[in-house]
């Protein structure tokens, strides 16, 4: 297996696929072609698509996604129980038909050509969702490779339509289950493959994050739209989803993708968003990186990242996928070494925003482009191999500075609780402690301090916490102006506790 | 295909009758011509429209003080227009043989001045001042063919030329 240089240059996952593909993609959705038949053509593509980037120097590779027609509904031909029906077939189901025909209208597309997978049987595996597709990879290539999955929670809003999966699955939480068990087989597979790399792909993620509250509403094709009335309790959900999947899974790097849209080059109709109201759940994921939109403006400010930092590697997008020029070098360079101040030189790789052809029939860029913008990150790599060594990382990120005296850092926590018997108290809200926590620690929401002074214990030091320490610095203060001089904030919350890789559950 | 006497839904030998009986005996379409319907008041500001044996009802949405219970009148405008121009379509296909798996229609409507309508302006109409018109086709045929079927579909449409020209609309109102 090759070995990593620092600075690894990877894929996202999907290329442009080429026109005599899409024939025969067309030929087999139509029943003109068998599944072998068309596997035969694929296999062509994938080559091609794989020595583009082999030839660009890419360090991790995928399959370009050749054999699917689109990252999430391909599992349809891989699972019995899920169906591709059109929009126009689940219009009479869908609870807010006024928003399906608003998003319509926006896609300037009609009903019939908009296709979901949807649940319509007990789901179960008649083949392996990916494994296939990463074997056949891996026999004609020496590099790492890369093999992106549907996450779980993408897979569980899309699939799950009301008045048609619930009679299999009476709620979302019913086909969760399944879809997680069959996830986290696949991973494990995958990874006795021989694959280095497997990316779940959750990009409703920013949909459920930036869209404003609405009451109901069903889902289109998952990549058009999620809401839900608490976007907070909906993004627990897909982190609890993610966990239950990858936790405890070894020998596989496993990271999640993140995106906002990649169905247009218009991007004056994607969303627009940075990473602020996301970071607390991707934190808390039990994922090896983020791969992640950086190089469109859309994805807002690196400085988002500054409360997390150096909590997970980073896939930075560097290339825009759906742009005609080709990014420069030293604009990339430039990029993550703003990027240094909040993660280690050794947790950044870089890749494409997002990929060249999410969906098979609107690819976002030629394979002439895509290869140039391939080039030009690997370009880049090789500089900042230049600036910092093949492979010797060298911490640019600045030591935790001074604290005031009210906080602690991790490691002292620790060792108050350890040597001193202190009191660890989380001030965060019951859900959040549901997705992590420090083991021990009393709970009392910031809100209800004042009410439950009591049960916090004046004989010994007190550290509160929360995500990034900032709630938890106003209790602090609170609790000494209330006579408790050996009141600490946890610094960093435990975003720097988890990084420090002190324990916590689950 | 071609020994099939069905295309597109159509029965290809009832389209065949029709048109020849029109051609030779002019009188006989002359039902085709006039066209009525009747419509009641519900209360508020509901409606209920009878046309041969059907019914249908008209209301308004909730910000505009109706029941939202059905659509209003300016969109069944917008509803017979895609319909007309959606027969149209099917019965142009048909003729040239053409035979399609899908058509689908969006249409959007801007009021001139809806003020006018409440009656806090002078200015403008209260009537559309334009509607778009997007329909979308899965057909085996090529594109020149579908766009000359399209053509047609909009020259020929009555409802289409409804609204794009004069109607002489002639009111009367009756103490009963």
């Amino acid at each position: 297996m090759a070995e990593l240089p620092l600075f690894p240059t990877t894929v996202v996952g999907s290329w442009p696929r080429p026109p005599w593909l899409l024939d025969a993609l067309r030929k087999r959705q139509a029943g003109l072609l068998s599944y072998r038949e068309f596997q035969e053509v694929a296999d062509r593509a994938v080559l091609e698509a794989l020595h583009y980037q082999e030839d660009a120097g890419i360090d991790i590779v995928s399959d370009g996604e050749q054999r699917r027609d689109n990252f999430y509904s391909f599992v349809t031909e891989k699972l019995d129980g899920v169906r591709l029906m059109t929009l126009a077939e689940m219009l009479d189901y869908a609870e807010d038909k006024t928003f399906l025909d608003q998003t319509l209208r926006q896609l300037d597309a009609p009903s019939y050509a908009i296709k979901n997978p949807t649940v319509v049987d007990r789901i179960r595996p008649r083949m392996p969702l990916a494994v296939d597709e990463a074997l056949f990879l891996l026999k004609h290539t020496h590099k790492l490779v890369k093999v992106p999955l549907p996450g779980p929670y993408l897979l569980t809003r899309s699939m799950w339509v009301k008045g048609i999966s619930d009679r299999i699955y009476p709620t979302q939480e019913d086909l969760a289950r399944d879809v997680v068990a069959l996830l986290r087989d696949e991973i494990v597979r995958l990874r006795d493959a021989g694959v280095f790399f497997v990316q779940l792909d959750e990009p409703v993620l920013t949909e459920v994050a930036f869209r404003p509250p609405v009451r109901v509403r069903t889902f289109m094709c998952a990549s058009l739209a999620a809401a839900t009335e608490s976007p907070v309790r909906e993004l627990a959900w897909a982190t609890a989803l993610i966990n239950q999947v990858v936790g405890g899974i070894e020998g596989v790097k496993v990271g999640v993708h993140v995106c906002r849209g990649n169905w247009t080059t218009n991007e004056g109709v994607l969303l627009v968003g940075d990473y602020r109201s996301l970071l607390d759940f991707l934190t808390v994921m039990k994922v090896h990186q983020w791969v992640l939109e950086l190089a469109t403006p859309r994805a807002g400010e690196l400085s988002a990242f500054a409360p997390y930092r150096r909590a997970k590697e980073v896939g930075m997008g560097v290339v825009n996928p759906r742009t005609a020029e080709i990014e420069a070098p030293e604009r990339i360079v430039a990029r993550v070494w703003e990027a240094l101040d909040y993660f280690d030189a050794s947790q950044v790789y870089l890749n494409p925003d997002c990929g060249f052809g999410t969906f098979a029939e609107r690819p976002v860029n030629t394979p002439e482009v895509a290869f140039q913008k391939l080039q030009a990150m690997v370009e880049a790599a090789r500089i900042l191999r230049r600036r910092f060594g093949v492979a010797a990382p060298r911490d640019r990120v600045p030591a935790q500075g001074t604290i005031s005296p009210e906080e602690v850092f991790p490691a002292d926590a620790a060792r108050l609780v350890r040597e001193e018997g202190a009191v660890l108290v989380d001030v965060r809200e019951p859900w959040e402690r549901e997705l992590v926590r420090i083991p021990g620690a009393s709970a009392i929401p910031k809100s209800e301090v004042p009410a439950r002074l009591g049960e916090i214990p004046t004989d010994r030091p007190v550290v509160v916490y929360c995500m990034v320490g900032e709630r938890s610095a106003e209790v602090a203060r609170w609790l000494r102006s209330q006579g408790r001089p050996r009141a600490f904030n946890l610094a960093g919350g435990l975003v720097a506790w988890m990084t420090a890789r002190l324990p916590v559950e689950p | 295909m071609t020994d099939t006497k069905e295309l597109n839904g159509l029965d290809l030998e009832q389209m065949v009758r029709l048109v020849e009986q029109v051609q030779s005996d002019p009188a006989a379409a002359q039902p085709l011509n006039t066209w009525a319907a009747r419509v009641r008041w519900l209360g508020g500001f509901r409606g209920e429209a009878l046309i041969r044996d059907h019914t249908f009802v008209i209301d308004e949405p909730a910000d505009l003080v109706g029941k939202d219970t059905a659509p209003n009148a300016v969109e069944y405008v917008l509803g017979a227009l895609g319909a007309c121009l959606t027969v149209g379509f099917v019965l142009n296909a048909t003729k040239r043989g053409v035979a399609v798996r899908h058509f689908e229609i969006a249409l959007q409507g801007a009021i001139d001045n809806i003020l006018t309508f409440l009656g806090l302006s002078e200015e403008g109409h209260p009537g559309y001042r334009e509607v778009s018109v997007d329909a979308y086709v899965d057909a085996d045929a090529d594109d020149a063919l579908l766009q000359e079927i399209w053509q047609e579909t909009v020259r020929t449409s009555p409802v289409g030329n409804t609204l794009a020209r004069q109607v002489a609309v002639r009111p009367r109102l009756v103490r009963a």
